[in-house]
């Protein structure tokens, strides 16, 4: 086991794999970034063992971070601080305050050396700021997160993280720090679908200062960590049909392959886009603005994790040229791409496009 | 193995502060009454029964410390307030479910430890307007927050709870909530929750199948007798039987002998931890003896705390386990040798805990000296040995020096009070040994010839009085060990009991050995 990333691609079943290779006898921990994947997480330890095994724990990142690792240390964090005798007495989603406001600097912003950049005068701390707390505590050599992550590794046989590219900035910090003191640990994520949730779509490690990070370069990145890369195990699509593949794998250059026996076809949709926009069977992907329309819709970034029998997906100017052969990406920022790449993915059937050109003819129909 | 290390108690109860360290398997508290054995073993369950938790307020005057209340009294403040403090170090596998949940630094010393904290203090955001009932010296006892956290700061619950434990308390005055205690825990920890869920569940629909089935009546076109789920919960219905006589319908020494073959039954019931109170109450010696067999063959599977006053269950169980509870403050004996802990566990029939919880003790040989000292002590002195607090322990066989090894480091002042038997050697060695010792001194007569035994002393000294007191048979020769010591000598060497007890019934002074004056004297010193 030892410390790996399994790189996935699209439907690959990331959480099918993490739920279904852990020793239900041992102690696991599985984390993820939301509450839906937490669900799609136990429902598969349910699907794979009957129950959630007595065993495994299922968290996500932030509950995790609190529970696990700031309320066992408080006093270690508050003596830091020199605040011994301060009481905490939870935790607020509330937004610790900007360090500039419209460029100016913000008089009630605190730097990040002062307790109140973590926890409110109240003492509620920030839920933003928990994994940067964490990382800040250090003495010298000994920092506040090696002796956590050295004592997890003694409950746990094996931490697991799913939708690893989701993590950002100090949470990806975190991880990567708790990474070195725990024997085993596993990683999956998939580059190509990395800025796509609506949230954490900045910075490390898919940044570094402006310029995005390739998938190479990533993958050197973690390489250097000390993790071993798998690119195997999940590079096949259990979703997509083999045609549905193809188009995406040549198009959006990812390999990408399949692993089922669906059935389905790429169709663009340029005659009769009314038939299809109100066959309601068929799910509509929108770039944004899914709840403005009449039609059963959904933006492409939130359709991350489904699953549906037929998709249309309707693009963006972007993308008029995408049934053209000499089709490229260049130009296209990756975060687009990488949206497109989701809602390209959603299917088990056929995958119809309409290009924006032919939607915007007879949009206005459609408002609510 | 999930057991209790350490127990850290501030401000409960009769103590101010005390770190109760416990052994991972057997522990056997003792000490005198009121010395606090009780208020360990409180603790305990208010920390791990979270007892108290729904009571009313007005119990906590009971339960705060008596020298916190008085200095609170004295300089009334939101600072002097009393409060508990009670903490519980646990040791617990790592490989457990749930046990990360009692992981951390919260506890008193701020380093990473498994345990869970009790805290009983003043609420000062709901209290806020209180400071003037304070400083005039009120307790605010509504306005006292009771929290059980673990050092992973997180709320402890009862269904967390780490460790299966279960109290037996034979001193309990009302039986029936100990039997329901005892009933409904052993339901719980024997077996799995699936399990109890599934029972419960059945239990109640087959009750109310069952009560239709009857085809009462109904009261009238809209209403029947039905019934109320509320009223009856399996728990508490619930009774262990034995050859189906209930638990609770045996004698009070069966049941409690047959709770604790039960709770030791580790691989059936699961059962971590087992405090027992002092589980000779209500038992014959014989059945005292069997729980006795059978905790000692089963106390490596379990932790076993045990208050006790009986000398047969310290020295059966290893008084290596015995924590002392003395001057508000724990003694271990651990540092007994292992010989003689050994020794003592064969020789059961001592009076090593009457030694222990004595101020100061004197040791004789055997019966006579045990019958006539206490008479002899207010003679000289004018006090009983009740006033002084001094024990009389009769050796009884066992060597003096076995007792003295093990009482080495009690900080006790004992005197032993031993024949020469006509050896030098054995007077020297105890003036060698007194001159060694500060608080234990052995006393001898010094003379060889004359006064070799307790009773050739006294006949020494009262040759008048004996004379006469003792009555013997003509022609009769009294050799004691083949050899001729005159008749009434002779006599009382061989019926030494017999001649105690005539001494002390006659009413006569007698004249006293020096070497009894001395000890004594020494003692009182």
């Amino acid at each position: 086991m030892a410390k790996q990333v399994i790189l996935a691609v699209a439907g690959a079943g990331k959480t099918y794999h993490i739920c279904h290779n852990i020793d239900e006898n041992k102690k696991n921990l599985i984390l993820a970034y939301t509450h839906e994947n937490i669900k799609n997480i136990r429902r598969e330890l349910i699907e794979a063992f009957g129950c959630i095994p007595k065993l495994t724990t299922v968290l996500t990142f932030d509950s995790f971070v609190y529970r696990y690792m700031i309320l066992p240390y408080e006093p270690s964090i508050l003596q830091f601080f020199q605040k011994e005798n301060f009481r905490t007495k939870g935790i607020t989603i509330n937004k610790p305050a900007p360090q500039t406001i419209d460029g100016k600097p913000n008089p009630k912003y605190f730097s990040k050396d002062k307790i109140e950049h973590y926890i409110t005068s109240k003492g509620f701390y920030y839920c933003a700021n928990l994994a940067e707390l964490i990382m800040h505590i250090k003495q010298n050599r000994n920092s506040l997160i090696k002796r956590i992550a050295s004592n997890l590794n003694k409950f746990y046989n094996e931490i697991l993280i799913d939708e690893f590219q989701d993590f950002r900035e100090f949470d990806y910090d975190l991880i990567t720090a708790m990474a070195k003191e725990i024997d085993n640990i596993t990683l999956v994520g998939d580059y190509n679908q990395h800025s796509v949730s609506a949230i954490n779509n900045s910075g490390r490690p898919f940044k570094k200062r402006t310029t995005n990070v390739s998938y190479e370069d990533f993958k050197a990145t973690i390489t250097n960590l000390g993790f071993n890369i798998d690119e195997n195990t999940l590079q096949a699509s259990r979703r997509c049909p083999e045609n549905i593949c193809k188009f995406v794998r040549e198009k959006l250059n990812i390999s990408f392959t399949h692993n089922n026996e669906n059935s389905g076809e790429v169709i663009f949709i340029d005659n009769n886009v009314d038939r299809i926009i109100e066959d309601n069977s068929i799910i509509k992907l929108v770039h944004k603005n899914s709840d403005k329309y009449k039609f059963r819709a959904m933006n492409w970034s939130y359709s991350k994790g489904d699953t549906f029998d037929n998709v249309c997906v309707i693009l963006t100017d972007n993308f008029e040229k995408l049934s053209n052969h000499d089709f490229t990406t260049t130009n296209i920022s990756q975060i687009t791409l990488n949206q497109l790449y989701v809602a390209l993915t959603r299917t088990k059937g056929n995958l119809y496009i309409i290009k924006n050109s032919d939607f915007r003819k007879i949009k206005s129909n459609y408002w609510k | 193995m999930a057991y209790i290390k350490t127990l850290h108690i501030k401000g409960f109860k009769k103590f101010s502060e005390l770190t109760v360290p416990f052994n991972e398997h057997m522990n056997i508290l003792v000490g005198e009454n009121e010395a606090g054995k009780s208020t360990i073993l409180e603790a305990i369950k208010v920390i791990l029964n979270q007892q108290y938790r729904n009571a009313d307020k007005s119990v906590l005057k009971d339960l705060f410390n008596r020298s916190q209340i008085d200095s609170f009294q004295e300089k009334p403040s939101i600072e002097t307030l009393p409060k508990i403090q009670i903490e519980i170090d646990l040791a617990l596998d790592v490989n457990e479910k749930n046990t990360e949940y009692f992981y951390g630094e919260n506890n008193r010393n701020n380093t990473v430890d498994f345990g869970i904290k009790f805290e009983c203090v003043f609420n000062e955001d709901i209290g806020a307007n209180l400071v003037d009932v304070i400083n005039n010296g009120e307790i605010p006892y509504e306005y006292y927050n009771l929290s059980w956290t673990t050092y992973a700061k997180q709320p402890y619950y009862l269904i967390r709870r780490p460790l299966n434990f279960i109290s037996i308390d034979t001193s309990e005055n009302d039986t029936n909530s100990s039997f329901n205690y005892f009933n409904r825990t052993l339901f719980n920890s024997r077996y799995s929750e699936e399990e109890r869920i599934a029972s419960k569940n059945k239990f109640r629909n087959e009750l109310n199948k069952m009560f239709k089935s009857i085809e009462l009546d109904d009261i009238d076109e809209h209403r029947q007798f039905g019934i109320n789920d509320k009223k009856v919960i399996l728990e508490s219905v619930l009774s262990v039987y034995e050859n189906s006589i209930a638990l609770e319908n045996k004698g009070s020494g069966m049941s409690s002998l047959i709770k604790t073959q039960i709770a030791l039954d580790k691989s059936k019931n699961n059962l971590d931890v087992i405090l027992m109170e002092e589980p000779e109450n209500h038992l014959c010696p014989t059945n005292l003896r069997t729980m006795l067999a059978e905790i000692e063959k089963r106390q490596a599977d379990s932790q076993i705390i045990i208050a006790t006053h009986n000398n047969l269950i310290t020295s059966r169980l290893n008084l290596k386990n015995i924590i002392w509870i003395t001057d508000d403050k724990i003694k271990s004996l651990n540092d007994i040798p292992e010989t003689d802990a050994k020794f003592f566990i064969k020789a059961d029939n001592n009076s090593f805990l009457q030694l222990l919880l004595s101020k100061k003790a004197i040791l004789v040989e055997g019966a006579t000296e045990f019958l006539l000292l206490p008479l002899l002590y207010t003679q000289i002195t004018g006090r009983t040995i009740e006033q002084d607090k001094i024990s009389i322990i009769s050796c009884s066989g066992i060597s003096y020096s076995r007792y003295l090894g093990v009482i080495n480091n009690a900080d006790k002042k004992v005197a032993v009070l031993t024949d020469n038997d006509k050896s030098n050697a054995k007077v020297e060695k105890a003036s060698k040994f007194n001159n060694e010792n500060i608080l234990q001194h052995i006393y001898m007569d010094s003379d060889i010839d004359e006064g070799w035994t307790w009773e050739a002393c006294f006949y020494k000294l009262n040759k008048e009085i004996l004379e006469n007191l003792i009555t013997v048979e003509q022609n009769a020769k009294y050799l004691f060990y083949d050899k001729d010591y005159g008749q009434v000598l002779g006599k009382m060497l061989n019926n030494k009991v017999d001649t105690a007890y005539k001494m002390l019934e006659s009413g006569f002074k007698f004249e006293i050995p020096q070497y009894i004056k001395d000890a004594i004297e020494w003692l009182n010193k």
